[in-house]
């Protein structure tokens, strides 16, 4: 069993929508994980393109929640290790 | 001994079934399962975008042996002569599916909008517990640096 069987990364473009003279085609990326004894698909939504004549623009997607949950993460994990850091810092005075 | 094993093995579901479901999850991979259908309203039409995770995991075995009789056995006599024999097979599996709205697309006569949608629940639950671990470890480094 190779890793690309397994593990795929993949952008998929959805069914084009034609409004108002625009054409708009959403974008999605899936993560696939696929094993004998199950699988994971976490699939989210990445961008929109609008066609209009021949100018084709890319209106990404922001995820909001997840840049906030990952940012928060973030914080906690840095003021563990900065307090890892300055505990160590402080150890070496005491003894 | 081998009509056991015939028995044990048709008893497990064939690893076919099992990728057949595999691969019908599979089916959320497509953009058809973030993007809704759209809906219009006078001159606008709506699509939203979810964010979709679904996992699923199984398994299952089975087993035989054989052994000496049950009356041979309790009376201590001489080996048996007749053979018993037993077998099992089990299976189990779980799963989880979860999606959170992330966008509305807007299309109207003046262009193409997304407005992403915040959920302030997750957002302040996951502030409450950053800001609960920061604090802590702080606590814990001010009590290191006084000497505690």
């Amino acid at each position: 069993m190779q890793l690309r069987e397994v593990l795929s990364w993949q952008t998929t473009e959805g069914r084009p929508l034609t409004l108002h003279g625009r054409t708009i085609t959403p974008i999605s990326q899936a993560l696939r994980v696929s094993t004998p004894v199950g699988g994971f698909v976490w699939n989210r939504p990445v961008a929109v393109l609008v066609a209009e004549g021949d100018v084709v623009t890319r209106q990404p997607i922001v995820d909001v929640t997840r840049f906030a949950l990952w940012a928060m993460g973030g914080g906690a994990v840095l003021s563990i290790v900065i307090a890892a850091l300055v505990r160590r810092r402080v150890r070496p005075e005491e003894a | 001994m081998n009509d056991e094993l015939q028995l044990i093995m048709e008893k497990i579901p064939s690893q076919r079934e099992a990728n057949a479901l595999v691969e019908r999850l599979f089916v959320v991979a497509e953009p058809g399962a973030v993007y809704s259908e759209p809906v219009t309203q006078g001159e606008y039409t709506v699509i939203t975008a979810r964010e979709v995770t679904i996992g699923l995991g199984f398994g299952f075995g089975g087993g035989g042996g054989t052994g000496p009789g049950e009356d041979e056995e309790s009376a201590g006599e001489e080996r048996a002569s007749s053979v018993g024999a037993g077998y099992g097979t089990g299976g189990g599996g779980g799963g989880t599916a979860a999606g959170r709205p992330v966008a509305v697309i807007e299309i109207g006569p003046s262009g193409v909008r997304v407005e992403p949608i915040v959920d302030p629940t997750k957002i302040s639950i996951a502030l409450f517990t950053a800001a609960g671990s920061m604090g802590f470890m702080l606590l814990k480094m001010l009590q290191q640096m006084r000497g505690d």
